[in-house]
């Protein structure tokens, strides 16, 4: 379903940070007048009691800790303060809170304090404990949100997250030749490296071994010498399954963990052991992370061991959350799951209930900035095909549908009964090559010869979207301005390309290397529908006109996702969003997690070192202007286009003269909430 | 008495006639017969036809390609043709465009002819229903007939795993499969081949419960047990006695499961896992319905593909049940 | 008549065994799972996290051990937690079953009640106008897929006309209570309720008319004609009575329908029932719930039948088990 699929697409754009920025604000908003003077006026003489806003399905985890949808999070930035938020132009400034850095000694240490005489919703004081219990919280060995706090260089967070473990975890890490028996005993250990791992490993190693048989890499289940150099190892001839796991162990220096977590053919090495390894054991008295340190009620330090330009916006953008509500002990975090129908903070809105698609608020009126003038605040989920015409009949107030030239048409001619904003999204859309299985990098450049992305751009989005010339947003500053296309359309320069990557036409027309033809697989979630459509259509020709072929996948965006991330494609069409900074060694560093392009160079590691290093503004824009072009000159990666956000608002219900004067991609009308006024 | 006897006469003539209409018509032409007295059966064997003269010819008329994509240059606004484009800055696709003498339904929302994909998409559901059908009607008359005919254990499985069949959820089974398709490397163009596969291997159990049905009651009927003493070997009994017998409920079956199973091709498209983009099919057009923006504005989009799945659905159904009066021969009125 | 119905139930069990293995080897067999799809876009996610969710969300078992782990707890009452609500799927199920519910159950309801009567006049003028035009009418709505009536329908009435409301099941800014509360439901229940008749009433008076042709013929009915009875009291006393034994398998069939929710209506207009529920399971990996739900529909479907044919020996002395 349409609808199911949008909402999927935009769990991409899900938060890159742990906390919100759901919908993201306008820019020329139509009436555009001063916040203040709308907050002078008589909110007494309002017809509507209701703010109504309309959203896409939530999954009802209303819990800032597990939370995986960014409908759900929308809720949770009503009901939350955080201990600083973004301004307009995406700076980071306080709110209930306060944060400032300091460098001694090679670490930075911030602190972090909040603002006297706070409250949450039921009357409970803020304290300072509370924003410490988050970290706590996230870093604990049994959290399984999407809070990266846990992954942060903090002192002491590494010694605190492996301070418990799952028993065969413990001892692989651990090693052989331990000797400290604390946690478990000395036969324990033996049994386990003697006996249960070698038997373990070569049930690993058989599975691989049958894996490369049902696909037919190799054709016989006993030859472990065949199949082996699929996975990238060398096995002597009549070589056992269990000699395959020793040469793999070897290969890894004995990291039985990383090993089993690269090279696994289905099952890890925890599953192929006995029950009894997967229980969860204390293996050190660590009670505390080191790096966070209680200074008084409203204050504490949280020390980082390296430098990291985002740190400030990862420890103090997240919401103050109650410790005294979501309880927790170490390993046991079931106080902060069973609290997700229930979320409770000191935002502008206190959570009521959610039924029937609709969640319900009421005015906070112990919030910090005043009570909101809007007594009811309801979000509402709705299809994504009929936004517009539901606040043109007045069921809703203020929602986000994807701008398109004909809503803005629409909206044009009523523009009595709505109002709309568009804004920058902070994302873009691309087209990435995987460059293992495109190896040949004049067959990279060659695609990217055929990508013609300003017709299907320009009748897709019209004014609402710009082709974009280098992988990363255009909203954040370090964005070379100046950046010009570096591919361009040009099919015969793309058949150039080819030839001097080997290929040429054979007898039939086809375009051959060594016999084989150039195929290219590329997949697309929602084709019909989807800007880069066009792009690809045109490339499908181009490529039979020369001999070639490319296969457009078609796909669902949960199917796409993991054949994208398992390296299963030649190329495919995705999008990013939320990017709050410039750090794109997660994307293009050879340790990057979503390095989903496979492509590794030193070169580039080192130069985002050299930016996350940059405190400079200037220095660091010319750094990743120059990290940019190294990206484009190895084609793995073609930004097509960054598009617009839209809000519109009902101007026969909503007073939209108390909308934000200006509203930004990181600064809307829910950032404040408590000004806002119904008519 | 001269009135007695014309009147007597008369009798006897359409008395004759009649004995004569009796002896000529054979059963197959006593159905036809009952067949064509259905208006609305005629009328849907009329679509039909139409329908696939216009698939089937349509696309060898079509001076266009069923992906085919059209541009315009922004400056004269002249269309450009997709093996044109290359060294043209100027370009944008020509998406919803309006009806005209060089697309006469215009181009849908990327920018592709209408009409030409609807005889394309034609070409898709119609295989799609036969094959389907074609598919169920194999499994389900190969598996109906042995459990009818033989009985006792082979009957109780082959029943139990009808009820197994009868119990898998339909469509979070077609979207799960749909997906490992793709998650196994199976292009595009085959896909269509699997998904049909699939929707045939689903369906075929009411199929083999109704054969099964048949066989049982016609297992006792008079004849067969006639067959029976004369001594007949089993497969000649099957052939000759039973399986005619059941033609009438099989055929009264595929034509009624085409029109189903091109509406449910359709739905599968609407949740995304039906016939592969680029390829078009009725179903994965007519779903642009739920773009409240299309509905409004562009008619020449969503009508006539929605027309198409109307009234060739409907086709079958009239003919379907058009079928089964005729058959039933105990329909004297 | 006791010992037909306890062999039935042994058998079905054997039969939702079958279900359950073949539902979670193909659920399981999905390329992505829900730790992939929850995390997909975050570019902050490292392999070592992914690998500690699903380790939490059980996702790293094999596919037997998961499906033994499965069955045991299931055996024990115990249908897991949805990954999607982080509740148990039993919980869920009862959460969201009243609008399925109330939707399906109205609208059956409806249905039977237009198909019945339609269905015997059709038959009884076989062949004439109003025979077709019934029909014609009847077909229709079983010759367009449902997303084609619901938004044609919703453009019509709601943005159009403004008559009904566009999707949702409450009008958010109104606080209604008591009876304005349960007519704003009803309000929101029209147009889904009026597809679920169009697309479904087809098939059932198609069924009526079908079996009502084929009684009509019956040598009973044509004795009772003979004996000089009034048509009305041959339809209804005579044949209507003996058409009602198919009509009660037919109801029988229906009480899975009840539960199982139509998805595409539901999803159209965004009614949070358990087919919308179900559907987001498939699209998001929730194994636990999809096995749930669907168990639950087959244990509904096989207890369809049953009541079906037990209804049918009640209805039909002539039937003997």
């Amino acid at each position: 379903m349409k609808k199911r699929m949008k909402k999927l697409g935009a769990l991409t754009l899900a938060a890159v940070s742990a906390v919100s920025m759901v919908a993201c604000g306008s820019g020329n908003n139509a009436t555009g007048a001063n916040p203040e003077a709308g907050a002078n006026g008589a909110s007494g003489n309002s017809a509507y009691d209701t703010l109504v806003v309309g959203t896409q399905s939530m999954e009802g985890v209303f819990n800032p800790y597990f939370y995986s949808s960014a409908y759900d999070n929308q809720v949770l930035d009503a009901v939350f303060s955080s201990i600083c938020s973004l301004d307009p132009d995406g700076v980071l400034v306080d709110e209930s809170g306060h944060v400032e850095v300091e460098e001694k000694d090679g670490k930075y240490i911030y602190t972090v304090s909040l603002q006297e005489g706070l409250v949450f919703s039921d009357g409970e004081p803020v304290t300072i404990d509370d924003v410490i219990s988050f970290y706590y919280v996230c870093a604990d060995p049994t959290y399984d949100g999407m809070s990266t706090i846990g992954t942060l260089d903090i002192e002491g967070m590494a010694d605190y997250k492996k301070s418990a473990a799952v028993l065969w975890k413990a001892l692989a890490t651990a090693g052989k030749d331990n000797t400290d028996f604390t946690s478990w005993d000395e036969a324990t250990q033996t049994k386990f490296w003697e006996e249960d791992l070698p038997s373990a490993g070569e049930k690993f190693a058989q599975e691989i071994v049958d894996y490369c048989v049902a696909n037919g890499y190799c054709d016989d289940a006993t030859n472990v010498a065949a199949a082996a150099p699929n996975w990238g190892f060398e096995v002597a001839e009549g070589a056992t399954a269990l000699d395959f796991w020793n040469v793999m162990v070897d290969a890894y220096d004995g990291d039985i963990l990383t090993l089993s977590a690269t090279e696994t053919a289905g099952s890890s090495i925890g599953d192929l052991l006995d029950a009894s390894y997967a229980e969860v054991i204390e293996l050190a008295a660590v009670d505390t992370i080191t790096g966070i340190q209680k200074i008084d009620d409203l204050t504490c330090t949280v020390t980082f061991n390296s430098p990291n330009i985002s740190a400030d916006k990862q420890i103090a953008w997240i919401p103050i959350m109650p410790s005294h509500y979501y309880t927790f002990t170490k390993g046991d975090l079931s106080g902060c799951r069973d609290k997700n129908n229930a979320p409770l903070g000191s935002g502008e809105y206190i959570f009521e209930s959610y039924d029937n698609n609709i969640v319900t608020l009421r005015a906070n009126e112990n919030y910090f900035r005043g009570c909101p003038k809007i007594p009811n605040l309801k979000i509402q989920a709705v299809d994504e095909e009929v936004k517009v015409d539901l606040v043109l009949n007045s069921e809703i107030d203020i929602t986000d549908p994807s701008a398109s030239l004909e809503i803005i048409d629409q909206l044009n001619q009523n523009s009595d009964i709505a109002s709309y904003s568009l804004v920058d999204n902070p994302g873009y859309g691309y087209i990435g090559i995987n460059a293992e299985r495109v190896s040949d990098i004049n067959v990279r450049k060659g695609l990217m010869c055929l990508m013609n992305r300003e017709p299907a751009v320009k009748s897709y989005y019209g004014d609402l979207g710009v082709v974009i010339e280098r992988p990363m947003t255009p909203t954040l500053a370090e964005y070379p301005d100046d950046a010009t296309a570096y591919y361009t359309y040009d099919p015969a320069k793309a058949l150039e390309y080819f030839e001097a990557a080997g290929y040429a036409k054979d007898a039939n027309g086809k375009l051959c290397k060594n016999g084989e033809q150039l195929k290219i697989t590329v997949g697309i979630g929602e084709a019909s529908s989807h800007p880069s459509t066009p792009i690809l259509t045109q490339m499908a020709n181009d490529m039979a006109d020369m001999g070639a072929e490319l296969v457009v996948n078609d796909l669902q965006f949960s199917v796409l996702s993991p054949m994208v991330k398992g390296g299963e494609l030649d190329m495919w069409v995705m999008a990013w969003g939320n990017s709050t900074d410039c750090d794109l060694t997660q994307m293009f560093g050879s340790e990057g997690g979503t390095n989903y392009q496979r492509y590794y160079d030193p070169k580039l590691d080192a130069i985002q070192a050299e930016i996350l290093k940059t405190v400079d503004f200037d220095a660091r824009k010319a750094l990743v202007a120059e990290e940019l072009d190294m990206i484009m000159e190895a084609a793995v990666y073609m930004p097509v286009y960054q598009r617009k956000n839209m809000e519109i608002y009902n101007e026969v219900t909503f007073n939209t003269s108390t909308l934000p004067a200006e509203t930004t991609t990181y600064f809307n009308y829910d950032d404040q909430y408590q000004v806002l006024e119904m008519r | 008495m001269s009135d007695n006897k014309e009147l007597l006469e008369r009798n006897l003539k359409e008395q004759d006639e009649f004995e004569k209409n009796q002896v000529i018509m054979t059963p197959g032409q006593l159905i036809a017969k009952r067949f064509f007295r259905n208006k609305l059966a005629c009328f849907g064997l009329g679509v039909i036809i139409v329908m696939v003269l216009f698939c089937a010819i349509g696309p060898i008329i079509s001076p266009y390609g069923e992906y085919e994509i059209f541009y315009f240059d922004v400056n004269t606004n002249a269309e450009v043709r997709m093996d044109k484009v290359s060294g043209n800055p100027n370009l944008g696709v020509l998406v919803k465009a309006p009806i005209s003498a060089s697309h006469w339904l215009g181009t849908d929302a990327d920018g592709r002819d209408v009409l030409t994909r609807l005889m394309y998409g034609g070409r898709i559901s119609l295989t799609v229903g036969l094959v389907v059908v074609g598919i169920e009607l194999v499994i389900g008359i190969l598996l109906g007939g042995i459990a009818g005919y033989y009985g006792g254990a082979v009957d109780m499985i082959i029943m139990r795993l009808c009820e197994i069949f009868y119990c898998l959820p339909f469509v979070p089974i077609m979207l799960i499969l749909s997906s490992l398709f793709v998650g196994y490397g199976i292009s595009p163009q085959k896909k269509i081949y699997f998904i049909m596969i699939v929707m045939g291997v689903l369906y075929w159990a009411s199929v083999a419960r109704n054969v099964r049905a048949q066989i049982l009651s016609l297992r006792e009927m008079e004849y067969m047990q006639a067959a029976e003493s004369t001594g007949i070997k089993t497969w000649r009994k099957i052939l000759k006695h039973l399986v005619p017998n059941t033609i009438p409920i099989i055929i009264l079956i595929a034509t009624m499961d085409i029109g189903s199973v091109i509406l449910t091709e359709s739905v599968l498209s609407f949740l995304g896992v039906g016939i592969a983009w680029p390829y078009a099919s009725w179903g994965n057009m007519a779903n642009v319905v739920t773009d409240s923006i299309i509905l409004k504005n562009y008619p020449n989009i969503w009508a006539p593909p929605s027309l198409l799945i109307l009234f060739t659905v409907l086709a079958f159904n009239f003919i379907g049940d058009g079928m089964r009066d005729a058959f039933d021969p105990r329909m004297k009125r | 008549m006791r010992k037909y119905i306890i062999k039935r139930i042994l058998i079905s069990i054997l039969v939702l065994l079958g279900v359950s293995i073949i539902l979670y080897t193909v659920a399981r067999s999905v390329p992505g799972d829900y730790v992939t799809n929850i995390t997909a876009g975050n570019q902050n996610i490292t392999p070592e996290m992914e690998a500690q969710m699903r380790e939490q969300y059980g996702l790293d078992k094999g596919l037997v051990e998961g499906y033994v782990d499965w069955l045991v707890d299931a055996l024990h009452g115990d249908f897991g937690t949805s990954f999607v609500y982080q509740r148990p799927v039993a919980q869920v199920i009862k959460e969201y079953m009243a609008p399925t519910l109330a939707l399906s159950g109205i609208a059956l309801t409806l249905e039977v009640i237009l198909a019945i009567p339609f269905g015997i006049w059709a038959a009884r003028k076989q062949y004439s106008m109003t025979d077709y035009t019934i029909v014609a009418i009847a077909l229709m709505g079983i010759s367009l897929p449902s997303f084609f009536f619901a938004s044609i329908l919703r453009i019509v009435f709601s943005i159009k006309l403004g008559w009904l409301p566009i999707s949702g099941m409450l009008t958010a800014r109104m606080n209604y209570q008591g009876f304005d509360l349960f007519l704003d439901y009803a309000r929101h229940f029209v147009l889904p309720i009026v597809v679920f008749v169009i697309t479904g009433v087809g098939s059932m008076l198609r069924y009526v008319r079908t079996n009502m042709l084929e009684v009509l013929s019956a040598d009973y009915v044509r004795t009772a004609r003979a004996k000089g009875l009034p048509e009305h009291k041959v339809i209804y006393k005579h044949a209507f009575r003996n058409t009602l034994i198919p009509i009660v398998t037919l109801i029988g069939g229906m009480i899975p329908a009840l539960f199982s929710g139509a998805v595409i209506t539901e999803g159209i207009f965004s009614l949070e029932g358990l087919g919308n529920v179900a559907l987001k399971a498939v699209y998001n990996g929730d194994i636990p719930y999809l096995m749930g739900f669907n168990m639950f529909i087959a244990v509904l479907t096989l207890l369809g039948t049953l009541v079906a044919d037990v209804l049918y020996a009640v209805v039909d002395p002539r039937v003997r088990y």
